[in-house]
């Protein structure tokens, strides 16, 4: 045991933003920084944002962040005396924090008998009870047990039911079951999902109740016997089980049961000898007096959502936990630690929320959040990726966290959502205009947030989408490549002395099924813009398209560079410049107000896509998990067909049609790309008839 | 730094006013006719000609200018030829052609299409002269000439007047080749018998799937001839073309297929300019070209200040004038055009002997130094007389015509309004072969003005009458010169004289600097050189 050390150099065992953020603190203590690096994350700015960097061979999380015996290698050979863990991967993992200790090196985390003690959530609650702490009603389901004494031991806890994994966290290997009907095969998911995040399937129940906000309590122990509690944060705004957005202090916790909170999170944190930061999970239902709380877990470990606590108490977390691993005492006293203001977080993730937030790989072409508002407010940007970033579909995709701190939620709330919508994102799609949209919404803005907001208000899931904005950027996306195609023209753009076909640019923003047409026909008079929606069609057809006529507009381009253009666009009475940033058939186009992102339809059609097959598909590249149908099998519309591993989540590949299988193209362990067909389908004779 | 023109115009006057409203006039009866023939169907009945549209747009079909726009890159200008040849004749206005300069893959190229929506695109005798006329274009400034080909090739009902001049169009497609000047024809419909040797003679060939036909003969000519039944798709299908007879170097699979193939033949063309091309960046005239519309004189018998169009032309405004003493009704002198260096010559009269020799030495320093040369003609001729003719007009005449005559460098023409008499080929007329000749709305041409010529006539007549020994009656031959009168009055007009292509077209003069930024483009397309070898200069 060598925590109490002096710390010289430390390895994060992580990636991202976290390790960043860890690299950070750790130079402004004078400490040495290493980093470890997967082949998917060789160019990360996490890689340079460290002294030393160590290569963990593989792509995977498991071949690299989370095999122990190549981070200690790694330490060694770096010449690294401490390793933080971060969050996620091992970070809770106790026989790794073991590991550390034995190889000599200063775990920066809680005791290793402290994270086997909260990570058995069933023990964990067992603990907390003995400490006094309200419990939501639930049940193990120990290994080995029949399909039916599982439903039994569910039917007793009763319906909704919430499986968790016993080893994780982070919405991983769980899920709400509403009935029995969906319990064995939500088990079999859940299993497999925990399996593969955690490495053991075991599994819980505990009843389902809605109506909740999730309200943490930061806790901070010492090696001398301290601990603290650093006030509360609400984390109710989640979307399957993950939190997006969080802040400090919760709008919804009445004072006396607060102080409660802190006294449960703090009195089961002295029962366990707790050392280090820590997050103990609370459910908290109803209002004023009749308010009540439920113990939901204690994470041993930074939470995602550590920077709101930072920036309302004005303390640095991450320098606390190296301290402590020094062995020395809490920088502050309860009676030291203040709370000022409001402080709320959101994750950015490269996901779709209108879209099941199907997970989003690709390039970054260019992140620059310059952490200001319009109005010059400062955001705090925790981001893992910057440009040129690739998100790869094997880990998280979180591309930052944004963080806003003011007098008022309010306040807090319209700088953060102003923030975002400045933010240049130029990449796979975010679930940016939800963030916005979220932080805007009337009920957030009330601080009526309970973990079923997102359910009750599903409109805060899609694009923002007013019509009249869009038009007015496909304009300006049309504008911009004429100009950016004739950078050096002498003439002007599209000039002719006859009346001349209008140029036309199709384009699809990314959310949208449909094409835009962008007509642009010049005259003496000025310019005349028509737009159409269609199919993608034949190029022949475009200029037999019923186009509607965009009444008064004007638009005045300055090329910036061969990709870059701002394209005032004026319709009728109201002007904005668009800024157009090009990216090969990727366009984004940022007001200040609104961003959209476009497609660019190819000028010419590909005749060789014809040749293309057709039939389930997968949707984005990962692994084949599980292939549950054979050739000659019969399946009906809706059956799974193979379930695929992507961006550690599962995805159903499942059947459009009744039919019959006749090939199947994939097996379980195959690495896939996107839009390969897995399984060849006939479609039943009888089927076709009555369809 | 070159001397910057300053204006002296009114915009306040109401000779300026009338001219404007004149010329406006004057533009948006162009505007309709131009707008009328771009619209397709050739015919003036707008309804027949929405039908015959709608009937070829519903086989999948697209107008001319629909696939010119398809296959020129985004945003690129495009300069149309000869728009209203064929005006004022039996012919459609347009003559189912379109031809004209744009940018293809990065490439100026010449592009000559048929409007298949014109008596089915066959070609009448103006047609043949304005593809003669763009593949003239496309030799001498070495611009690739893409032919977007569907024609029901010649109008039989014209045969006479087209089959020889016709025959010059495949010579032209052979001769371009052997200058090295790629040839690429586009077939997306029919193109037979003597249309066949369009895509014949050319140095690559699309055809379309299920739309090209292109034989020598017809399923009913092949049955005359030699009994043979045979369908078309064996005679000059597509496919057969491509598989079989080796005609089609690529095979379409549609109309937007064969125009992307179209646009990569000319990518991998490895085209390089071989004209110097610009030598400063662009700059804008100091004064608005919208005042070249009060500027131009409606009425062409009142002058206007030559210089005063340099001012709204040049780059800057800017023009070092040469002899700006001598020879005050020839301007000539330096100035640029969106970079491009030109050497200027601009009438502000009549010519004297002065002028001749003025214009002639310029012609000569410009062909030393490889300098393109703009003629703006506003001339009513050579002065007339007894003190000019002893004075030598003729010998002095003649060394102008000599200079234009053999000059090396290109030279483009604008004609901003009287073309008169020896005048307009002193001034490189249409006879002189400039690169390009546009003319502006209020432009005349004629060997004389018509109530001089109807002067002229009435004095031969009653000399003639006179000789005879008989009294003139001058109140019976007045209905008999004014006829005359009005008739030279309509064969003088700009629109009479684009439709028989006396020009390449007429324009706006709002975008003379626009089009003379093209045509100048285009000019360095092929190396600029000027002569060594006049001819004698009659002292």
């Amino acid at each position: 045991m060598t925590n109490g050390a002096p710390i010289t150099r430390i390895l994060v065992a992580n990636r991202g933003e976290i390790a960043s953020r860890v690299f950070r603190t750790a130079r402004s203590l004078g400490i040495a920084t290493v980093a470890v690096y997967s082949d998917a994350d060789a160019d990360s700015a996490h890689v340079r944002a460290a002294d030393r960097a160590v290569h963990l061979p593989g792509f995977t999380s498991t071949e690299t962040y989370l095999d122990a015996e190549l981070i200690l290698a790694a330490a060694v050979a770096a010449g690294a005396d401490a390793i933080h863990p971060g969050y996620g991967f091992l970070s809770e993992n106790p026989a790794f924090a073991r590991a550390v200790q034995a190889a000599g090196l200063t775990w920066i985390g809680p005791t290793p008998q402290s994270i086997e003690a909260m990570a058995w959530k069933v023990e964990a609650k067992q603990i907390a009870e003995n400490a006094g702490v309200p419990l939501v009603p639930g049940a193990q389901l120990p290994d080995g047990i029949s399909e039916s004494e599982q439903q039994n031991i569910c039917d007793a806890v009763g319906f909704p039911l919430l499986i968790k994994a016993s080893a994780g966290g982070g919405g991983k290997g769980m899920r709400v079951v509403l009935g029995r009907d969906d319990l064995i095969t939500s088990l079999q998911s859940a299993r497999r999902e925990a399996m593969s995040a955690f490495g053991d399937d075991t599994v819980f129940v505990e009843r389902y109740l809605t109506g909740a906000r999730h309200v943490e309590v930061q806790v901070f122990g010492d090696t001398h016997g301290n601990v603290v509690h650093l006030f509360e944060r609400e984390c109710s705004i989640q979307r399957r089980h993950q939190k997006i957005i969080e802040e400090a202090p919760s709008p919804g916790v009445t004072e006396a049961v607060r102080e409660r909170l802190f006294t449960a999170a703090v009195g089961l944190a002295r029962a366990i000898d707790y050392v280090g930061a820590g997050t103990v999970e609370f459910m908290v239902f109803g209002t004023g007096a009749d308010q009540e709380f439920y113990f939901l877990e204690m994470n041993t470990r930074l939470q995602v959502e550590h920077p709101v606590t930072e920036e309302i108490t004005g303390q640095d977390l991450v320098a606390w936990q190296i301290l402590v691993a020094q062995g020395q005492v809490l920088p502050r006293t309860q009676d030291e630690i203040f709370a000022a203001g409001h402080a709320i977080e959101a994750r950015l993730y490269a996901e779709d929320p209108a879209n099941g937030d199907l997970p989003a790989t690709g390039s970054i072409h260019k992140f620059t959040g310059n952490g200001r508002s319009a109005a010059g407010q400062t955001l705090r940007i925790e981001s893992g990726v910057g440009d040129g970033s690739v998100i790869s579909p094997y880990y998280d995709p979180m591309l930052a966290k944004v963080i806003s701190h003011a007098p008022s939620r309010q306040v807090a709330a319209a700088v953060l959502a102003d923030g975002l919508a400045r933010m240049t994102l130029h990449g796979p799609v975010t679930n940016r205009d939800s963030l916005v949209a979220i932080l805007r919404h009337e009920a957030f803005v009330a601080g009526d947030t309970k973990t079923t907001f997102l359910d009750e208000h599903p409109q805060v899931r899609t694009p923002l989408t007013n019509p009249h904005e869009r038009q007015r950027h496909a304009i300006a996306v049309a504008f911009a490549l004429e100009a950016l195609a004739n950078p050096e023209a002498l003439v002007p753009i599209g000039w002719s002395n006859v009346p001349a076909a209008p140029q036309f640019f199709t384009m699809r923003a990314r959310a949208a099924a449909e094409f835009t047409n962008v007509f642009i026909g010049y005259s003496r008079g000025g310019v005349k813009v028509n737009i159409a929606e269609s199919e993608l069609v034949p190029f022949r057809d475009v200029f037999a398209l019923e186009a509607a006529v965009i009444e008064d507009v004007d638009a005045r381009t300055e090329v910036l560079d061969d990709s870059h253009a701002i394209v005032t666009v004026r319709i009728g009475s109201v002007s904005a410049r668009c800024s157009i940033a090009r990216y090969g058939d990727e366009i984004f186009v940022d007001d200040g107000v609104i961003n959209s992102a476009w497609i660019l339809a190819p000028r010419f059609a590909d005749h060789s896509a014809d040749a293309i097959g057709h039939g389930p598909a997968t949707t984005m590249p990962g692994t084949i998990t599980a292939v549950e149908v054979v050739p000659g099998d019969a399946v009906v519309v809706g059956q799974t067909l193979v379930m695929l591993e992507a961006m550690k989540m599962e995805h159903r590949i499942i059947s459009d049609v009744d039919g019959i299988v006749l090939q199947v193209f994939v097996e379980v362990g195959q690495s896939v790309d996107a839009h390969l067909v897995v399984v060849e389908l006939e479609e039943s004779a009888d089927a076709t008839e009555s369809s | 730094m070159p001397p910057r023109i300053r204006t002296h115009v009114d915009t306040r006057s109401d000779l300026y006013a009338s001219n404007r409203a004149a010329m406006l006039s004057a533009l948006a009866q162009l505007d309709e006719l131009t707008a009328q023939m771009a619209g397709g169907g050739g015919t003036s009945d707008p309804a027949k000609n929405a039908r015959t549209v709608a009937r070829h747009r519903s086989r999948g079909k697209l107008l001319p200018r629909e696939r010119i726009k398809l296959l020129l890159d985004p945003g690129s200008a495009f300069l149309e030829l000869s728009p209203l040849a064929g005006w004022g004749s039996a012919d459609s206005i347009g003559a189912g052609m379109v031809t004209g300069i744009g940018t293809v893959s990065g490439v100026e190229v010449m592009i000559s299409a048929n409007d298949p929506t014109v008596k089915g695109g066959s070609q009448s005798p103006i047609s043949v002269h304005k593809a003669l006329r763009a593949m003239d274009i496309a030799r001498e400034n070495r611009l690739p000439l893409i032919s977007l080909t569907e024609s029901g090739g010649a109008d039989l009902t014209k045969q006479v007047d087209v089959f020889n001049p016709g025959g010059a169009t495949f010579k032209n497609l052979s001769r371009l080749s052997a200058a090295g000047i790629p040839t690429i024809t586009l077939v997306f419909g029919s193109s037979t018998a003597g249309g066949a040797y369009i895509p014949g003679m050319s140095d690559y060939i699309v055809l379309q799937k299920d739309a090209a036909r292109v034989y020598l003969g017809g399923p009913p000519l092949v049955k005359m001839a030699i009994d043979e039944d045979a369908d078309e798709e064996s005679l000059g299908g597509a496919e057969m073309h491509a598989r079989t007879s080796g005609l089609a170097d690529y095979l379409a699979i549609d109309e937007p297929d064969a125009i992307r193939i179209g646009r990569e033949i000319v990518a991998h063309l490895n085209w390089t300019k071989q004209g110097p091309g610009p030598v400063s960046p662009p700059r804008l005239p100091l004064y608005d070209a919208e005042e070249l519309l009060g500027i131009a004189s409606a009425d062409i018998k009142i002058a206007f200040e030559a210089r005063e169009v340099l001012a709204r032309v040049l780059d800057a405004s800017e023009f070092d004038e040469f002899k700006p003493l001598y020879g005050s009704t020839l301007v000539t002198g330096w100035g640029r055009i969106n970079g491009y260096p030109v050497g200027v010559l601009a009438n502000n009269g009549i010519l004297f002997s002065q002028e001749a020799h003025k214009g002639a030495q310029f012609i000569q320093l410009c062909n030393r130094m490889a300098v393109p040369i703009l003629f703006f003609q506003n001339v009513t001729g050579f002065m007339v007389g007894t003190r000019y003719e002893q004075g030598g007009i003729i010998k002095d005449g003649a060394k102008l015509i000599n200079a234009v005559s053999n000059c090396g460098v290109p030279m483009i023409t604008v004609m901003m309004g009287a073309s008169y008499g020896a005048g307009n080929y002193g001034m490189a007329g249409r006879a002189y072969d400039p690169r390009f000749i546009f003319s502006w709305p209020n432009h005349r041409i004629a060997v004389m003005g018509p109530k001089q010529l109807a002067g002229v006539l009435s004095i031969v007549a009653r000399q003639k009458t006179e000789a005879a020994g008989q009294v003139f009656d001058e109140v019976a031959f007045a209905p008999i010169r004014d006829a005359f009168e009005q008739q030279v009055e309509g064969e003088s007009t700009a629109l009479f004289a684009t439709g028989r292509l006396w020009d390449d077209g007429i324009i706006d003069p709002r975008d003379t600097r626009t089009a003379l930024t093209l045509a100048l483009s285009a000019v360095h397309s092929a190396p600029i050189k000027g002569t060594e070898s006049f001819g004698v200069f009659r002292m």
